[in-house]
């Protein structure tokens, strides 16, 4: 199956537009460098594992795996460490982009297992989906078509954009996986929304409800910052009113996609200005680091538009841009 | 493939959002999923009401020269929620009555597990058996006045029916 098999011609203008790999290809390096420099676990919080006597929530994925692997090889101390190690490699290839895709298949799919390895001994958090999905798709597109050791070795024999290489070429297919993810997490927030709506209903801005959260996880996780704000329930009304209308109206942010509601852009910049400080607030005073959407929301930024980061892609030096910053440097 | 990819990953997340919401409409609490990465996100949904209030706890481990050590998460090497829910409250629930009786030996058995596994690891870590396992359980009341602290301590004795310090004291030399 195509791109051009999505059903309508909107989904297809909506998921394919014509654009410059360049937006793509640096979401690849953030988002691979940021899993290996601060989400990645460590190798010891995976062995730690290994005191249990054994699954007690395995994953789906973990039993898909234990079909090929059996549980007596997948919790060992030497598969893990082997994965552990095999996945940092194929992200270090991933971030250069040398073999890219192959590299992001690994370094995705090494992750998804030790995330889900972890999670099947009943331990569950949030942050880490939308991100190990975001990885797995960029796997299958062409993330490595600029800022790549791939499309260095590709543009030094002659290959440019009429080869769909560099940041001056023009694909259907480089953002998908950017539109994609967006919507995933526009349905992630609209869930929260619904939970809220369904569990707690209105007396969810009560007030009090955010003061008792607030309360309860600065105690729990030693955040001062937490129980000093759980004092004053306006705050609670206030927080709790903004955290709904941003779950509920999140996806929003897609709109602008469509060429007749492009006007909205502003809600962009918008909802994500407001994410990031509703996020950062989360941590300082609740300890819940939501850091990964935060990363995610680069998606939005058309890095395309940068002229620094064209040149760059384009085999500018740090010389060459100095050079060009401080004419006789 | 982009298509296929786009196809599965949405709606993976989106049943997995209407399962939750069916979950959680039909008033079975929330939805149990193993299906990562696709999740439902019901954090913090619940509503409270006043008074606002959080309770918080610790525990420690008595040892006969009247030392004592802070049974902490990262000292008994589990997460907050396991040693939370699956070690101190279990240390100190309460015998069920009325309609709930049937389960007290059940309550009884999580008790002495949980008891044995701070032993071990305390005994392990200290090279000797505690004497007795202590819990403060407090709870904190926002008022008008400030935060209120309710405290409420429990004391555990360690059987000592098992010599264990003398065994690994002779296991160390």
């Amino acid at each position: 199956m195509s791109s051009a098999d999505l059903a309508t011609p909107g989904a297809h203008s909506f998921f394919f537009p014509l654009a410059s790999p360049l937006r793509l290809s640096v979401m690849r390096v953030v988002a691979v460098f940021c899993q290996l420099v601060f989400f990645y676990e460590s190798l010891d919080y995976q062995l730690a594992k290994l005191a249990s006597p054994g699954f007690s929530d395995p994953q789906w994925f973990i039993r898909g795996l234990t079909v090929l692997l059996p549980e007596s090889v997948l919790r060992t101390e030497s598969f893990l460490t082997g994965l552990w190690w095999a996945t940092y490699a194929a992200g270090v290839f991933a971030m250069l982009g040398y073999k890219t895709r192959g590299a992001l298949l690994l370094f995705a799919l090494g992750n998804m297992i030790q995330i889900a390895h972890v999670y099947s001994y009943g331990e569950h958090h949030h942050p880490e989906a939308a991100f190990c999905v975001f990885l797995l798709m960029m796997a299958f597109s062409p993330c490595g078509r600029a800022l790549s050791v791939d499309a260095w070795f590709k543009m030094k024999r002659g290959y440019g954009p009429d080869e769909g290489w560099g940041p001056d070429a023009k694909l259907t297919t480089v953002m998908w996986p950017l539109v994609a993810i967006q919507c995933f997490i526009a349905i992630a927030y609209f869930d929260a929304f619904l939970s809220k709506a369904i569990v707690g209903g209105l007396h969810w801005m009560n007030g009090y409800t955010l003061q008792t959260y607030l309360l309860r996880d600065g105690l729990r996780w030693d955040r001062p910052v937490g129980v000093w704000m759980s004092q004053f329930r306006w705050l609670g009304i206030a927080f709790a009113v903004g955290a709904v209308v941003f779950d509920a109206l999140f996806w929003t942010v897609l709109l602008p996609r469509f060429k007749r509601l492009a006007w909205l852009w502003p809600v962009v910049p918008l909802f994500l200005l407001a994410g990031t400080a509703m996020h950062i607030t989360i941590y300082v005073a609740q300890a819940a680091p939501f850091f990964q959407f935060l990363v995610l929301y680069l998606t939005f930024v058309p890095w395309e538009r940068w002229g620094w980061l064209q040149r760059v892609a384009r085999g500018a030096t740090i010389k060459s841009e100095i050079a060009r910053v401080v004419p006789g440097a | 493939m982009p298509a296929v990819l786009i196809t599965l990953v949405l709606l993976g997340q989106a049943a997995a959002t209407a399962t939750g919401t069916y979950v959680k409409l039909a008033g079975n609490g929330y939805w149990d999923d193993t299906v990562w990465p696709f999740m439902d996100y019901p954090m913090y949904s619940a509503a409270h009401g006043p008074p606002v209030q959080a309770s918080s706890a610790t525990l420690a481990a008595e040892l006969s020269d009247g030392t004592e050590i802070d049974v902490t998460p990262a000292y008994m090497g589990v997460a907050f929620f396991a040693w939370r829910y699956h070690l101190v409250e279990r240390i100190v629930a309460g015998t069920p009555t009325g309609e709930h009786a049937h389960l007290a030996d059940k309550v009884e058995a999580h008790r002495a597990e949980a008891i044995q596994r701070v032993v071990d690891q305390v005994t392990r870590d200290a090279g000797v058996r505690p004497v007795a396992l202590r819990v403060d359980r407090r709870t904190h009341t926002i008022t008008d006045d400030g935060i209120v602290i309710d405290d409420v301590p429990t004391r555990v004795p360690v059987s000592p029916e098992d010599d264990d310090s003398r065994d690994l004291t002779e296991d160390a030399s």
